[in-house]
């Protein structure tokens, strides 16, 4: 699995018996159930190690085992110390059913077999993965696979309660980090996500948390103190602080809400956070762009299924101060009109 | 004979959404957007209206002189195929229906205006995604191979 020149799919059975190499060399496989998006996920680790690598990002949606609807699998070759920049050209295809995504600048290789509910994913080095890969382990098999669900991953983060919540758009800076992780000092609001989230296409369309990592760049933490205590060992130089939310705030993570309203935070010189009414042109150019040009590949259904979206829920722009703690209780005011 | 006007299709994407056209470019990870009287243009070209259809639908409604009319049509649509998201083709051009307006008699007129926004472009650069055939890469997909 080293050598992986063509995007072309391995024959699967290849890939399994590769897992099965790699797990038997680590000490067997570890399971790990989860509910995401409602339904059952089981994904082996082949040993312990890997398992520690990328499992906290799921750590809430933590299920009782049973009849898997999707099963990954996971395996890594040991290449310690491997330099990965992690961005560079992607090499997609999709042949009978099969679709593999190769990324040569990280090592990593996707391959989801929708037919057989299976997935495999092979890196280099478990632990050498660039942060944002371990914080959103297996980003397009998921994506992918809650395709094939009638759901979509979307380019969002997602905070609120069990009765509602909103989903935040933007590209990267626009406050969406700044804003979900600030709900993390108020007790009434729980987090699903700051970076990716899973959207349904129901009439009420529901939000399903997929990752409770939490990434916050180092220029932004002195507005996000509460943050410091879970961050003592998290930061790496030149990459954003790491942390999450099930571990350093139990019980403060949510799989999912119905949608409330989609809400575009927006940097402003303004003291305290406040909530406006905004156009669904605005949302949809906040919410589109991003996500198409992160799936692999882009969908070219995807800016008309995010505009039907965007007009079943009401649109608000939050024009976010210098004072973070004012975030909180402009959200709640969204979610209690 | 005319010259009609296409949407370059599949690599621009679109949707109308409250009066504003949203376009994304999915070769280069532009996106634009058009309000006023740039959507009534984009709805025209929709049609498959000629420079002349889209030109008179403004007129219908919005309140400018023929000439300014025609100036801006023609600033936009050359930007709209330099931008490539729009192609001319000959054909006969459909004439296009008048722009939809509130009703209330004629629009004071602003020449229409293509927000163009690059900050995706990084994206499509740093992290490209060549969608392969069965042959493997350089082979590409053929179009009926790649997602849809």
């Amino acid at each position: 699995m080293t050598r992986i020149a063509t995007p072309q799919s391995p024959p699967v059975e290849s890939l399994r018996e590769d897992f099965e190499r790699a797990a038997e060399a680590a000490g067997g496989a570890v399971d790990l159930h989860l509910a995401l998006a409602g339904k059952p996920v089981r994904i082996r680790f082949a040993g312990a190690r890997t398992a520690e690598a990328l499992s906290p990002a799921f750590a809430h949606l933590v299920a009782l085992d049973g009849p898997p609807a999707l099963t990954l699998h996971v395996w890594d070759s040991g290449i310690r110390g491997s330099e990965t920049t992690g961005a560079g050209a992607s090499y997609y295809s999709k042949q009978d059913g099969v679709r593999s995504l190769h990324q040569p600048a990280s090592g990593v290789f996707s391959v989801l077999d929708a037919d057989a509910d299976t997935g495999w994913f092979w890196m280099p080095d478990a632990h050498g993965l660039p942060y944002w890969d371990y914080t959103a382990p297996f980003r397009h098999l998921l994506g992918w696979w809650l395709d094939a669900q009638g759901l979509r991953q979307v380019h969002g983060g997602a905070v609120g309660t069990e009765e509602g919540g909103v989903l935040l758009v933007g590209p990267g800076g626009s406050g969406k980090s700044t804003t979900a992780l600030s709900i993390l000092r108020d007790q009434r609001l729980r987090y699903a996500g700051d970076d990716y989230v899973a959207v349904g296409s129901a009439h009420v369309p529901a939000v399903h948390s997929i990752y409770c990592s939490g990434k916050v760049h180092q220029r932004d933490l002195h507005r996000l103190l509460h943050l410091e205590p879970a961050l003592a060992d998290g930061i790496r130089p030149d990459e954003k602080a790491v942390f999450y939310v099930e571990q350093a705030f139990p019980g403060r993570s949510i799989a999912g809400f119905p949608l409330r309203a989609i809400v575009v935070p927006r940097v402003t010189d303004r003291r305290a956070a406040r909530a406006l009414p905004g156009t669904r042109a605005e949302a949809l150019a906040a919410l589109a762009p991003s996500t198409i040009f992160q799936l692999h590949p882009p969908a070219r259904d995807a800016l008309a299924w995010m505009a039907g979206l965007v007009r079943r829920v009401p649109t608000f722009v939050l024009e976010l101060g210098s004072d973070a703690e004012t975030i909180p209780a402009a959200l709640l005011r969204i979610l209690e009109r | 004979m005319t010259t009609r006007l296409r949407v370059n299709s599949p690599n621009v994407i679109y949707e109308t959404i409250e009066g504003e056209v949203i376009l994304i470019d999915l070769k280069t990870g532009t996106y634009y957007s058009l309000r006023d009287s740039g959507a009534a243009v984009w709805q025209a070209i929709e049609q498959g209206a000629g420079e002349d259809g889209i030109a008179a639908a403004l007129r219908s409604r919005y309140d400018a002189s023929e000439e300014e009319i025609r100036d801006a049509v023609r600033r936009l649509l050359d930007e709209l195929e330099h931008e490539g998201l729009v192609r001319a083709e000959e054909g006969e051009a459909a004439p296009a229906a008048p722009a939809s307006g509130n009703g209330a008699g004629r629009l004071p007129f602003a020449a229409p205006v293509l927000e163009k926004h690059t900050d995706m472009q990084d994206l499509i650069l740093l992290d490209p995604v060549h969608e392969v055939g069965a042959q493997g890469w350089p082979h590409p997909a053929p179009p009926d191979e790649t997602t849809a």
